[in-house]
């Protein structure tokens, strides 16, 4: 391994904007990227597109006119973490030499689905006996009540401390805080989940260039990569705690040399209020059942001892499915780089991504992305 | 590797026995007795072949919700465990609480003018033995 440098990033702001093609989507954050990284069209080796509900081609159609074709351009799918699971190819490349630079894009436009949800498999058995996202989190969420003891007050606590960090990112989607009491007035969705506890999917897209030498600036170099689809055990098997985050958290940790108490920042896949709680025990940063008391201390907070989701995660910024892994590594290259602005409450060295894919029956999780991030220091 | 009559089930049909009794319908490996929900011809384990099994009549309920749509009437989901296998269901029947005791009923699935026939669990208004009352009050 050479090792693989996160180089650039760039995203537009999330939204709902069915009236702008592809392209319109994807292009600014591509060119953006490719600047910043110091580049042109032409030294990109090789284009990797995450995306889940695009249709065929999603990566050819998306950098159409920008003379980035002729050389490899691959897609990746593989649900909410589609555009993670494309980082995690752009490094492994990256890392053994095979690319120098690899230009990684995550586009998503669910405003042209038609729905507010996330578009599931309508074939899917548990999508036939009724199963939307947003059920398949409560289910977690009464479970995770019953073991833990945990509340509604606590479980709304994620969603205001999300929305506080969303309204200082001009690039969420949602920038208006929210107190506890209207996140446990707003319309409930699944109980014990209400409005406010679910991410809203939209439209979004963000890019990044992996390469094999950090640009200009602080160098961002992925410290360790690591997958995993869940266990094909019929069912889920335990709903209180994330058996498949922790494996691969586990994995990541392993190869970086780094434990969750080397981190500064994370973001991490908070679906919905309940994905939040059980993804910090899961990641290691607490036990399982302690998650409300880490955020009750102010440990997770903007200037906590880990800082997470500082972007307002998916709550907040918005949840454009296959552009949310690009998302989650720009906001930890600008908070790794001091460039998070008024999100950035102090310097960080160390950061984690992690992105789960649902929504199929028959596995735990459909698939679990983590990776970590080193700032390098200057030699 | 093995031999089995069992073929893959698609959707929901070959899931369960409509009865009467209804019952859920697994297989389980012949050579390492791996239980599997749905039921394969082949054990996700070791590969070996399988034999179909019945699942138990009666199930706990794991976890639920109830699901507000929008336009229809609210809706209720739960996982019940059965024996070895924890399985998804539509919800009838009782108040449900985590640890109420579900049994299998026939039903149908789907919205108007698409409908498949399809299983629910009936929630039992009896606790079942040993039955320990929720601390937290059955969810926040």
């Amino acid at each position: 391994m050479t090792g693989a440098y996160l180089r650039s990033a760039a995203l537009a702001r999330f939204g709902h904007t069915p009236e702008r093609s592809l392209q319109d989507l994807v292009h600014p954050p591509i060119m953006a990227a490719v600047r910043g990284a110091g580049l042109a069209a032409r030294d990109i080796d090789a284009v990797i597109g995450g995306s889940y509900a695009s249709g065929a081609l999603a990566a050819q159609r998306a950098i159409h006119g920008l003379g980035l074709s002729g050389r490899p351009v691959l897609n990746v799918e593989n649900a909410c973490a589609s555009s993670a699971a494309a980082a995690a190819l752009a490094a492994t490349l990256v890392g053994h030499g095979v690319h120098r630079h690899v230009l990684v894009l995550g586009v998503e436009q669910l405003s042209r689905t038609g729905s507010s949800l996330v578009p599931l498999n309508p074939d899917d058995p548990d999508v036939r006996l009724g199963l939307i996202m947003p059920a398949a989190y409560a289910m977690r969420a009464r479970r995770y009540a019953h073991e833990f003891g945990a509340t509604a007050a606590q479980l709304a606590a994620v969603s205001v401390k999300n929305h506080a960090n969303g309204a200082l990112n001009p690039l969420a989607r949602y920038r208006q805080p929210v107190t506890a009491e209207e996140v446990l007035a707003s319309r409930m969705i699944a109980d014990p989940l209400t409005l406010l506890q679910c991410c809203a999917g939209g439209d979004g897209a963000g890019a990044l260039v992996v390469s094999a030498e950090p640009g200009d600036g602080p160098a961002v170099r992925f410290a360790a990569s690591a997958e995993s689809a869940g266990r094909d055990r019929g069912g889920p098997a335990d709903m209180a705690r994330s058996v498949l985050t922790a494996e691969v958290s586990r994995r990541a940790y392993e190869q970086s040399g780094l434990g969750p108490d080397d981190l500064d920042v994370i973001e991490l896949h908070d679906a919905f209020t309940i994905a939040e709680l059980m993804y910090t025990e899961a990641l290691g940063l607490c036990g399982p059942g302690e998650g409300p008391a880490l955020l009750e201390r102010g440990d997770t907070a903007l200037g906590g001892r880990v800082a997470v989701n500082p972007s307002g995660g998916l709550l907040a910024r918005g949840h454009p499915v296959g552009a949310t892994g690009v998302a989650q590594l720009a906001e930890i290259f600008w908070q790794l780089r001091g460039e998070a602005g008024a999100r950035q409450s102090r310097p960080r060295r160390a950061g984690l991504t992690h992105t789960t894919g649902g929504g199929i029956a028959g596995y735990d999780h459909a698939a679990c992305v983590v990776h970590l991030l080193i700032r390098d220091q200057k030699g | 590797m093995g031999s089995s009559e069992i073929t893959p089930p698609e959707g929901l049909a070959g899931r369960f026995d409509p009865g009467p009794p209804p019952r859920l319908l697994a297989s389980r490996c012949r050579s390492c007795g791996q239980v599997a929900f749905p039921a394969g011809p082949h054990c996700p384990r070791c590969w070996a072949g399988t034999e179909r099994l019945t699942l138990p009549a009666e199930g706990t309920l794991y976890t639920f919700t109830t699901i507000h749509d929008g336009g229809g009437p609210p809706r209720v989901l739960g996982y019940a465990d059965f024996g070895p296998v924890r399985v998804l269901a539509p919800l009838a029947g009782a108040p449900p609480r985590i640890g109420a005791r579900v049994t299998v009923t026939v039903t149908t699935l789907g919205p108007p003018g698409a409908r498949y026939p399809g299983y629910a669990f009936a929630v039992s208004r009896t606790r079942p033995a040993g039955y320990a009352p929720d601390p937290a009050g059955g969810g926040p």
